[in-house]
């Protein structure tokens, strides 16, 4: 069975290719234009993984993943922070215990492979 | 087949593979600059990454191939030396096919058949030290994990059997488990861990592959210590995380004896002295790699800030066409309202004209390139050639972000590489040569570009021998083309250098005298409508100059009458036009009028043509063009017309009295002349 993978980023480009890249790949990917729609797309489903941005419009990154953490479904869900490198340390802290890696942007699409097949193990 | 996205990565693609090539050329005059080797690096790195995004596999690869020498040479592992250089400039173009898609894989292959003679070379070295990316194909190397996960770290979303799977899945291994008060499964199953590991692996896949395993852990929850000796287990990093027991010590170096045996050749336990030696620890931090992003990150932003667009060039040229139909078809509505004495009409039909205008010279301006992408291939050529002739030289440039039109560009690289070629194989001497005429080593070759009014000047200077007259001279005369007893100018000679079919050079070399010589330099430039000028110091060097047009297709020019045909002439070649009667133009058998105190040859185009009847009043239209001048008469003069250029079609190549043909307002051809051409 295909893993489900959410993809929550604002900035259209970015997600396409990252949408992309992962459906080349097999996996069955549902895309979120902000942590708002992403949100709604944890109604209990089997979702596998969690990649999202962190400034996102309505619902960012940080407060998605603390709705996520909150929910009983998830306890454990694999959770990527799509981040740039300036902030990267910032969050890597403020996310402590939370999530399960960090992605600096921009990223190569199979280092970002890597990761992502790591993270659904 | 090729989607956007994908033509937009080749495009990006190739930028990457000049800026490698011009680190490469920057790393062969110093080979030890650890920014252009970092650079270097990096581009490999970046093509690689992109290209395995976009399906490029074989370029993938080269790419990677090559990046693992770089980062050899990057980290102190390996010199860079010529090999190496020529190798990676080769792929450089292996490179440049493959993104061309063209059928490029087995030098692709042969390449990469040659960096695993490099690697093996470097592995078997005894300084080679040994080396994480060993891949499969390497020698077992035995580890210590020391695995201490945070209790909470399901929380991370990070599954701990799915570490250790992976561990196992690296080799042969053994677990030791600490503080297990609570059985391990059950902290499995309750996702809250308070054991620690120490874990044996003995594998083939290398360092990286283990410290892989470990991507989402943090710092301070591993280590990873290579075994090389017996003394590991009782050194004192070791020691910060247990102490063990001889029985202990026993009991893992009976564990890895029994994954590997002759891994540790036997070694007992040494005495104390030996302990720090036998440690390597690997550090898990990876500081590189963070740089790394850092300056990949770096790039895109540089290319970003200038605000490009990438455009097809089909899309440009039909552009181009666009603005040029329109211009004609301007003029055509001129010629059509010239009675329309409206006012309104005169006034809208000159905003026309200079919108249109400044429409042609915008859709121009898109489709000028700077010089500076030539470049690299000059460098490219300069290094090859001065290698091939044993000549040494230094490549100065200036002027390069001179703009031309990119048809331009393209009709120069062959001569300015003819060019050059020919400076360093007759001009440039050999070192020794050099050395005795008191002149530096190094020849100087000097390659600049200055805008000057409506034309473009590009200078290739070099400090060499000069052009040797006495031999063109003597090859002329075998050649039939002078006499033995006669004088000949300078400027004859050179002149006679730039006729077709002559070439000095004495021997066939790989470089010049392929049976091009200048001669094939000057028919490609007046093909772009250019002059080449040469001036020449024996024993000091000489200067090539190219003068160009700005652009290619648009002309302005002078639409003059003979009898009923019209013709054009380039308004930039004309000096001074003025009325004159047939009787007293023809009055003198000298054919020449006078004018600024010099006497100028004239030719009357009626004659030229064929006709018989002359009419009572003529033009004398006075051209000045490469410093020559000459008069031609014709019927009358209409008036200035702005063309869109047309070359003329293989058959009319012959009536070399015309440049080009182009189409007149009313839509009646037109042939433009080439003056000079007439006094022959």
């Amino acid at each position: 069975m295909s893993k489900n993978i959410v993809v929550a980023e604002d900035f259209n480009v970015s997600r396409k290719i990252i949408v992309s890249t992962l459906t080349k790949e097999g996996y069955s990917v549902m895309e979120a234009a902000d942590g708002n729609e992403a949100a709604q797309l944890f109604d209990g489903r089997s979702i596998d993984l969690l990649i999202t941005d962190y400034n996102m419009p309505n619902m960012n990154g940080a407060e998605l993943i603390q709705k996520v953490r909150s929910l009983n479904s998830y306890p454990y869900l694999p959770i990527l922070l799509l981040t740039t490198e300036v902030r990267q340390e910032k969050l890597q802290l403020a996310f402590d215990g939370n999530i399960t890696a960090c992605i600096k942007k921009p990223f190569e699409a199979q280092d970002f492979l890597k990761i992502v097949k790591k993270a659904l193990r | 087949m090729k989607n956007d996205f994908q033509q937009e990565f080749i495009e990006e693609a190739k930028q990457v593979l000049t800026n490698l090539e011009q680190s490469l050329l920057q790393l062969e005059k110093n080979s030890a600059d650890p920014e252009e080797i970092n650079n270097v690096y990096r581009y490999l790195h970046t093509l690689k990454g992109s290209a395995g995004m976009f399906g490029f596999q074989n370029v993938e690869k080269l790419a990677h191939e090559l990046e693992y020498v770089y980062s050899d040479v990057r980290d102190g592992l390996r010199q860079q030396d010529d090999f190496i250089l020529d190798l990676t400039l080769h792929a450089v173009d292996v490179l440049g096919d493959l993104l061309d898609g063209k059928d490029a894989g087995k030098e692709a292959d042969k390449i990469i058949n040659d960096i695993g003679s490099l690697k093996e070379a470097r592995d078997l070295a005894p300084s080679g030290e040994a080396r994480g990316a060993n891949g499969k194909g390497g020698n077992e190397q035995g580890f210590v994990i020391i695995l201490k996960p945070e209790k909470q770290i399901f929380k991370r979303g990070i599954k701990l059997q799915a570490i250790l799977d992976e561990i196992q899945e690296l080799g042969k291994c053994e677990f030791i488990v600490h503080n297990e008060s609570i059985p391990f499964e059950k902290q499995l199953a309750n996702k809250e861990i308070t054991s620690w590991f120490e874990i044996i692996l003995v594998t083939k896949m290398g360092q990286d592959a283990v410290k892989d395993v470990f991507l989402f852990m943090k710092e301070e929850e591993y280590t990873v210590f290579q075994i090389t000796s017996a003394d590991l287990f009782t050194s004192e990093p070791y020691h910060q995380f247990i102490q063990l027991s001889e029985k202990e010590v026993e009991n893992r170096l009976t564990h890895v004896n029994t994954l590997v045996p002759g891994l540790l050749k036997g070694n007992q336990p040494r005495p104390a002295e030996s302990k720090e030696a036998a440690l390597v620890p690997v550090i898990t931090e990876t500081d590189d790699d963070q740089d790394l992003d850092k300056d990949s990150d770096k790039i895109v932003r540089k290319s970003k800030k200038s605000g490009h667009v990438s455009v097809a060039t089909q899309k440009l040229d039909q552009l181009i066409n666009i603005v040029s139909e329109l211009v004609i078809f301007r003029s055509e509505i001129d010629h059509l309202m010239a009675d329309v004495q409206k006012p309104e009409v005169v006034e809208a039909l000159e905003k026309l004209e200079r919108l249109t205008l400044k429409l042609r010279d915008s859709a121009f301006n898109i489709r000028l390139v700077p010089l500076n992408v030539l470049n690299v291939k000059l460098q490219r050529l300069i290094r090859s050639v001065s290698k091939d002739l044993g000549k040494e030289v230094e490549f100065l440039t200036d002027g390069l972000d001179t703009e031309l039109d990119r048809s331009m560009i393209n009709a120069l690289e062959a001569p300015l590489m003819h060019m050059i070629r020919n400076a360093i194989d007759h001009g440039i001497e050999k070192p020794e040569e050099r050395e005795k005429r008191n002149k530096p080593r190094k020849g100087l070759l000097k390659f600049f570009s200055y805008n000057s009014g409506d034309h473009v000047f590009i200078q290739l200077q070099d400090d060499g021998n000069g052009i040797d007259f006495d031999r063109i001279k003597a090859k002329g005369i075998e050649k039939g083309l002078l006499n033995a007893s006669q004088v000949y100018s300078e400027k004859e000679l050179i002149n006679l250098m730039m006729s077709p079919g002559f070439s000095t050079a004495d021997k066939v070399t790989t470089v010049s005298g392929r049976g091009v010589g200048m001669d094939v330099v000057k028919k490609d430039i007046t093909a772009i409508r250019g002059d080449v000028e040469v001036s020449t110091e024996k024993g000091l060097g000489s200067i090539f100059t190219l003068r160009l047009p700005l652009t290619l297709t648009i002309l302005d020019t002078l639409v003059v009458t003979i009898s009923d045909n019209k013709y054009l002439i380039p308004i930039t070649e004309i000096d001074h036009c003025y009325e004159e009667t047939h009787a007293r133009l023809f009055s003198k058998k000298s054919r020449q009028i006078h004018y600024e105190g010099q006497l100028i040859p004239f030719i009357s185009l009626r004659e030229y043509f064929g006709h018989q009847e002359f009419p009572e009043k003529e033009t004398v239209i006075l051209i000045r063009k490469n410093d020559m001048r000459i008069a031609i008469v014709v019927d009358s003069i209409v008036g200035k017309l702005q063309t869109v250029y047309k070359p003329l079609n293989e058959l009319l190549h012959k009536a070399d009295c015309f440049s080009g043909a182009s189409i007149l307002g009313d839509g009646s051809m037109a042939l433009i002349l080439n003056a000079l051409k007439l006094k022959n």
